[in-house]
């Protein structure tokens, strides 16, 4: 809608303005002729009283010289036709006013007439020059009218270009402003809704341990499977808000950036999961980690989320993770790999995302959120995070970080 | 030193989490008496009485919880710091929190002890156990 209207603005002005040199021309052109006879008639008569003048003390031949200066000077003035008319006018006059026998023609003096074609034909060619270089000049000014008229028009539109950009980046800026803003009060709903969610979840945590502490006895078979399904039904849904917690916190962007070994880092992950690490009996294998600018807690959360996402996703041999990295120009790849059950392309993308977890019946449920948080960690570190893998032939993960200088 | 009964204000909205407490506290088998009040003024005033009583007797031991109406954990331990002619009383804070935050500024406003809910005898009874030493001593 706005582009529309900018466009009818900017065609009406060109016709405005191109109407308007119309118009001055034409004005031009009648005045000029007007303007041209005028000059022809007064240089003439003026050159002719000065020749008059001049023939009284002196040789006539010297007023030619006049004549001349007159028909120059009208050339570069007025008209070719002016030009010409002045060169015939002025050897009229020559002849009829200057050359005795005055206010007669007297054409029969062979010298004279020789002198009078000499005067016609330096006029003539005095006036011929003194147009083409009028030309030259004229045609010249036009180009760089025309010019300065396109450059004013390219100008104008890249003026309007830059207004509209501003103006795009200022209502660009004010939706981000307003984005941010709403998300940062979804993430702290977010956090005080799992928080609240914790509350009642914990009262059936509590009364579950009491009830299977107190009364397993009276309680047959089933009861007590079912039990257990209440229980394990209670923990997923702990992991589960704990780990919207988690990714409410990584998204609120509550950052603390220094300088970070990445290798205790990953010590300090690999323990908070050793009981996993040890269940599963998977061998993790920690190559040499650079240094990186990052909040330490958001990476320690990374490198546990992709060791429980490779433990959660083992094949029947003995799983090992290996956690390498490796330099590339500004950046450092740090890689996540192991020998699981793979990850098809088509999910390469899915798997990051809220609550995505591939549906499988071999693999035990988790929270849906962990790569998802991966994702959020790596997005706050400036980085980029993506998977290679087939089914069947494991899984790595890259995770691409820009490196501290 | 287990002759002595502990006597435990339990500062406790939810009923159902005050009902898992005492069943904790049964198990620990620590000789102990309950006293509940259900949010942070209701205990308060029951402090009051008691010093106003000038019986001397006061509670052991405080459990409070942090998230309850009018006079939340924190009002009530800011509260019992500024109280005159109260006693040290020991407070063990309860919570589902695990916001470091929380748990800090309980910690400045004058909590001893920190445990997560749910509560049962295995986590509160040695924590119990170390109250019951220390006030021996005393």
């Amino acid at each position: 809608m706005l582009q529309t209207m900018d466009k009818s603005d900017s065609c009406s002005e060109i016709n405005i303005a191109e109407t308007g040199s119309f118009i001055q021309e034409k004005e031009s052109w009648q005045s000029r002729a007007l303007r041209d006879t005028l000059v022809v008639g007064v240089a003439i008569s003026m050159s002719t009283m000065l020749g008059v003048f001049i023939s009284m003390h002196m040789d006539e031949e010297n007023v030619i010289g006049i004549y001349l200066l007159a028909i120059v000077v009208i050339s570069l003035t007025c008209s070719r036709f002016s030009s010409l008319l002045a060169c015939a006018l002025s050897v009229f006059c020559f002849d009829f006013f200057i050359m005795p026998p005055r206010c007669a023609f007297d054409p029969i003096d062979p010298s004279l007439f020789l002198s009078f074609v000499v005067m016609f034909v330096v006029a003539t060619a005095i006036s011929h020059l003194t147009g083409q270089v009028k030309g030259l000049a004229d045609s010249l000014e036009l180009r760089v009218k025309g010019r300065t008229m396109e450059l004013q028009k390219a100008n104008d539109n890249l003026r309007r270009e830059v207004q509209q950009r501003i103006r795009a980046e200022g209502s660009l800026e004010a939706a981000v402003r307003e984005l941010q803003a709403s998300n940062a009060v979804l993430m702290s709903m977010v956090r005080v809704a799992s928080h609240d969610l914790q509350e009642p979840l914990r009262v059936i945590q509590g009364y579950c341990d009491l009830l299977k502490r107190r009364y397993s006895d009276s309680l047959d078979e089933d009861g007590a499977e079912f039990l257990d399904f209440v229980v394990d039904g209670t923990r997923r849904m702990e992991s589960l808000i704990q780990g919207v917690l988690n990714h409410a916190r990584v998204k609120q962007g509550i950052e603390r950036f220094q300088r970070t070994e990445l290798e205790s880092v990953v010590t300090e992950a690999l323990s908070n999961i050793a009981v996993s690490i040890e269940q599963s009996g998977a061998t993790v294998i920690q190559d040499e980690l650079p240094i990186v600018v990052g909040d330490r807690t958001q990476l320690v959360q990374l490198f546990q989320n992709l060791v429980l996402n490779s433990i959660r996703f083992r094949s029947q041999e003995p799983l090992v993770v290996r956690i390498s990295s490796e330099r590339t120009g500004s950046n450092v790849l740090l890689y996540v790999s192991d020998n699981g059950i793979g990850i098809a392309p088509a999910y390469h993308e899915e798997i990051f995302g809220m609550f995505r977890r591939l549906s499988s019946h071999m693999v035990p449920s988790g929270s849906g959120i962990g790569l998802a948080i991966c994702k959020s960690v790596v997005e706050n570190h400036g980085g980029r995070i993506w998977v290679e893998s087939e089914t069947g032939k494991g899984s790595t993960f890259v995770i691409a970080l820009p490196m501290s200088n | 030193m287990q002759n002595r009964e502990i006597e435990i204000l339990v500062v406790e909205d939810n009923a159902a989490d005050a009902r898992l407490l005492k069943e904790a506290l049964i198990d620990t088998r620590l000789p102990h008496r309950i006293c509940r009040s259900v949010d942070g003024e209701d205990a308060i005033n029951y402090l009051r009485e008691r010093r106003d009583e000038g019986s001397g007797r006061f509670p052991n031991v405080i459990v409070l919880d942090l998230n309850m109406p009018k006079v939340n954990g924190h009002q009530f331990l800011k509260l019992l710091n500024t109280e005159t002619g109260l006693p040290e009383i020991p407070v063990i804070v309860l919570t589902v929190s695990q916001d470091e935050e929380d748990v800090i500024q309980a910690l400045q406003y004058g909590m001893n002890f920190y445990l997560r809910k749910p509560p049962s005898a295995v986590n509160i009874g040695p924590i119990l156990e170390r109250v019951v030493s220390l006030w021996a001593k005393a």
